[in-house]
């Protein structure tokens, strides 16, 4: 058994660091349950599945990504009121000089006395209730939820608890004309004593101005950021939460669907910087550049069957895997590549390429299709020199056998004079310097791929 | 010393203070930072699962895997213009570095006990254990009107996935028109703290390739235009004169020379309310003389439970012009697709897709284009439909046929979490066919069960077991078992005034 190597020691020595500073430090330092960061400019727009279906956190359906999770704790009707002709301001005098998502716009008891006057005495003679049957009075609950809540408390911490994860500036909307039914639209529909979602802007509300035209259409105008600059995509830091991911028919077409893990990289090609107003360069490399597979990328058992994969060119494998490194090591390690000691290369070799692949110039060149059509799958198992053995000269010192890979047309083209001008030292792997080849004439007529009989040069 | 080897220390020197630099920056703010912060975030990965050889000693391989990813931030080095403010608005100019450096190892016998080749390739990638990912100075709207960035940078469009050590300067002029520049030395494979997936394709990685290949880029962009992406830019490496001994040991018979030189554009347009969006984009290799990658897409929102998307991608596979695969005829691929997605409910998500793929053959001077003949084709198509609850699902059928064999598989996935989220289960069935006459080896059916046990131990530290029998026709019976460790933290810290 090999000695562990000072590296070794270290990793190990450091991995159970961590181990240990996590366990102990983990639960209190996490940095995801800070308040949300409502003092960067206004400014986006996007949203969670849960929001795009309808669903609502309030009352224990669906979580939302920007909503916070909270209880009713009165029951209150609001079309009751609308219809008695009520407007918004009396009862939420505080949304009128809010300037953040943060501000608690939750309705004063004062307020319910200028109608209510009678049920809350205690508030004009600074005189509590007491506890016990006395708090459980009949007067209380026809408002108060107090059998669902067991402390005033308790309900109060839930009503305070968290902020809606978005920039929102209320005073500034109603100085730029909106009005509460403007975004508030679904009121009447808030059902009694449950705090519900309809109570909440929708975003295609907010879609509706925040065009590009009339307001900003950009995410962080209504989307908090932390400092990296990134979207805050969620409340919380659990698995489970809730995160806010484009898809609804205001994403852009960047709707982040079943497949858009295959589909990305065509997005990810024009809208860049849309990218990464949510993903920073870690998440990208977590996978284009990772040292391990995420479990979800592939499917199983893809170590024995990724090869059908690369074949078929289903799927782009020099998107993440470099082929000339990564997919040769591996294969040369196990064992399954073309070098020296692969069953691949015994006598037997015909168990995975066939006859008639590869042979001496007028024999059959089954390889010259497959090499055409699909490259990549070569280059994973096979070097430069692989294909120099034939495809060199006679007259380099490679001493090939002249079969010309170049396909018809290749002398004179602008493909050979472009590449012999940027790079001649590819010209000169397989062509002895001072040949015309190197200026792009001289190549023979015939085909060199496809089977038929190779072009040996002079 | 010669100028190479000259060249080559100048090289590693300036590395070296640039990385010191930003360390020191990062650990030691500037003092009017008072509102900036810190962040820091480790990330561990262990694996550990056996490979089973199928060469003639059918022997067998352990990999155990520990990665550390060690992620440095520094962010709003730049305080606010307004005392009231705790953040400076963005438009005001701003100021950040990250970086991102890894380190890894197997404890296995994957790096050990190889054949000589095999050994030589193993080292090129797994050899070094520590890469900068990447670890940048960037300031974006200083003086309201320059972006920049120095340090090793990436680049990441979709048609690219480039580093380079360097500086990246755009100037944003009036008439939203950008214009950015850039220059620098590619990460290699072979570099002290490099990142072998940098390195342009088509050429190996080894030790002795430390020649030095200095790039340089320009770009024009279109900005703050709203519903539309335009950009066109232009880059070329080079490669410098390595020493004698270095051109034999690589069997180069020439000194310096270009290993790429692109022009790539890119438009899109969305539409109102971005219900309707168009990507286009297009790269042009000027060592293939040739369109080596094309793409245009229409995606729309058709109503809020239907969305639809047709692309056509034209593609022919590049390396760099230091290799061979380059010469040789290879054929285009063009692939139309079709993709429609459906919200069949508050839960249900259903979205199929099919696809033609269209092999062109290699014709007039040396390289296919849209009018060559088609050489081979092959379509498919396929149907996945998701639940998402408390209990997640999956299903998902596909099928192709044509060049590279007919393939019909399908998978069926579901899982649950348990405990607050602290325990999540997941199952998936899987079933693979292949009917491929050139490669008799390849045929046949197989299928597996993988159960997937993970439990978030706390928080940031979740362990994964995954467990998965399988069976099939190209062999009676297999089994992969791997235990997966993950540690994902991030302690911040910063000053406010």
């Amino acid at each position: 058994m090999n000695r562990p190597t000072v590296l070794q020691i270290l990793l190990v020595a450091y991995a159970a660091a961590l181990v240990v500073a996590g366990i102990c430090w983990a639960p209190t330092r996490s940095s995801h349950a800070q308040a949300p960061d409502t003092a960067g400019a206004p400014r986006a727009t996007m949203t969670g599945p849960s929001a795009r279906t309808g669903g609502t956190a309030w009352g224990g359906a669906a979580r939302s990504p920007v909503y916070p999770e909270r209880r009713a704790t009165v029951v209150f009707d609001h079309r009751a009121h609308l219809d008695l002709g009520l407007t918004c301001a009396p009862c939420h005098a505080r949304a009128l000089t809010s300037t953040r998502a943060s501000d608690d716009l939750g309705v004063a008891v004062e307020s319910c006395d200028g109608c209510h006057d009678t049920q809350h005495p205690w508030i004009a003679t600074a005189q509590a209730p007491q506890r016990g049957a006395q708090r459980r009075a009949a007067t209380c609950e026809t408002c108060h939820l107090y059998d669902k809540l067991p402390s005033a408390k308790r309900s109060r911490r839930q009503r305070n608890s968290a902020s809606p994860l978005l920039v929102f500036n209320h005073a500034m909307h109603l100085r730029g004309g909106g009005t509460c039914e403007g975004c508030h639209d679904r009121m009447r529909s808030v059902q009694a004593g449950a705090g519900a979602r309809a109570s909440l802007p929708s975003e295609a509300s907010c879609i509706s101005c925040h065009d590009g035209k009339r307001a900003a259409d950009d995410c962080r105008t209504c989307h908090p950021t932390d400092r990296s600059g990134r979207l805050r995509r969620s409340m919380a830091p659990t698995r489970g939460a809730a995160k806010l991911v484009p898809g609804n028919e205001h994403s852009w077409g960047m709707g982040h669907d079943l497949n858009f893990v295959e589909r990305h990289g065509a997005v990810a090609s024009v809208e860049g910087d849309r990218c990464a107003e949510c993903h920073g360069e870690d998440e990208c490399q977590s996978c284009h550049a990772g040292a391990t597979r995420p479990l979800t990328i592939h499917r199983p058992d893809f170590v024995r069957s990724h090869g059908i994969e690369a074949r078929t060119r289903t799927s782009d494998c020099g998107t993440c895997h470099r082929l000339q490194s990564d997919c040769l090591s591996c294969h040369e390690r196990l064992g399954v590549g073309a070098g020296a000691g692969s069953p691949f290369t015994s006598p037997s070799a015909g168990t995975f390429h066939g006859s008639g692949w590869s042979g001496a110039p007028g024999q059959p060149q089954a390889h010259a299709q497959a090499a055409r059509l699909n490259i990549s799958t070569c280059v994973s198992c096979h070097q430069e020199d692989s294909c120099l053995t034939c495809h060199a000269t006679s007259q380099h010192s490679q001493q090939g056998l002249g079969a010309n890979p170049h396909g018809a047309g290749y002398a004179g083209s602008l493909r050979c004079r472009q590449l012999a001008n940027l790079n001649r030292r590819v010209c000169l792997r397989c062509h002895a310097p001072g040949t015309p080849e190197l200026d792009c004439v001289g190549f023979g007529l015939g085909g060199g791929l496809g089977g038929g009989a190779p072009s040996r040069r002079p | 010393m010669g100028p190479v080897g000259m060249a080559y220390t100048m090289h590693t020197t300036a590395r070296s203070a640039a990385l010191a630099l930003v360390v020191v920056w990062g650990i030691w703010p500037p003092a009017p930072c008072r509102a900036s912060e810190v962040r820091v975030q480790t990330r561990t990965y262990g694996e550990a699962y056996t490979l089973r050889l199928t060469g003639l000693a059918r022997a067998t391989v352990p990999r155990r895997r520990l990665v550390q990813y060690v992620n440095l931030g520094v962010y709003d080095l730049l305080p606010p213009t307004d005392a009231s403010t705790l953040r400076r608005d963005p438009e005001d100019g701003q100021l950040r570095i990250v970086t991102s450096m890894r380190l890894r190892h197997d404890f296995g016998a994957y790096l050990r006990e190889a054949e000589q080749d095999a050994q030589r390739l193993v080292d090129t990638i797994d050899g070094r254990q520590v890469d900068v990912m990447y670890a940048f100075v960037e300031g974006t709207r200083l003086g309201g009107w320059l972006d920049a960035r120095v340090g090793r940078q990436f680049s990441m469009t979709g048609l690219d996935f480039y580093a380079f050590d360097g500086g990246w300067l755009r100037a944003r002029t009036p008439a939203h028109l950008g214009i950015a520049v850039a220059s620098g030395l590619m990460v290699r494979g072979a570099d002290v703290l490099g990142a072998p997936n940098y390195e342009l394709d088509g050429t190996d990685t080894s030790a002795h390739r430390r020649a030095v290949a200095p790039m340089v880029a320009v770009e024009a962009s279109l900005l703050d235009v709203p519903g539309w992406i335009a950009s066109v830019g232009w880059r070329q490496t080079f490669e410098t004169a390595p020493s004698s001994e270095q051109r034999a040991d690589l069997n180069l018979p020439e000194s310096s020379a270009v290993l790429e030189s692109l022009l790539a554009a890119r438009l899109a347009w969305r539409g109102p309310r971005g219900r309707l969006a168009v990507d286009s984009s297009i790269r042009y290799d000027f060592g293939q003389a040739a369109i080596t990658d094309g793409r245009v897409e229409v995606r729309s929102r058709l109503t809020k439970l239907h969305a639809a998307s047709l692309s056509y991608q034209h593609t022919t596979p590049i390396f760099s012009l230091d290799s061979i695969f380059n010469v040789f005829d290879l054929a285009v691929v063009e692939l139309g697709q079709l993709t429609w997605d459906v919200t069949l409910g508050p839960r249900w998500q259903l979205s199929s897709h099919g696809l033609v793929r269209i092999f062109r053959d290699g014709a007039g001077a040396g390289g296919s284009s849209w009018s060559s003949p088609v050489a081979a084709t092959s379509q498919g198509g396929g149907l996945s439909v998701a639940y998402r609850g408390r209990l997640r699902g999956m299903m998902d059928a596909r099928a192709i046929a044509g060049e590279g064999g007919a393939r019909v598989s399908g998978f069926a996935d579901v899982a649950s979490s348990l405990l607050w989220d602290r325990l999540v289960l997941e199952g998936r069935l899987y079933g693979n066919y292949v009917d491929r006459a050139e490669t008799p080896w390849s045929e046949g059916w197989n299928t597996s069960l993988q159960a997937i046990v993970r439990g978030n131990l706390w928080d940031g530290i979740s362990l994964s077991w995954l467990a998965e029998p399988g069976t099939g026709s190209r062999w009676r019976w297999s089994f992969r078992t791997m235990l997966l460790l993950s540690m994902d933290w991030q302690v911040r810290g910063g000053a406010r005034r």
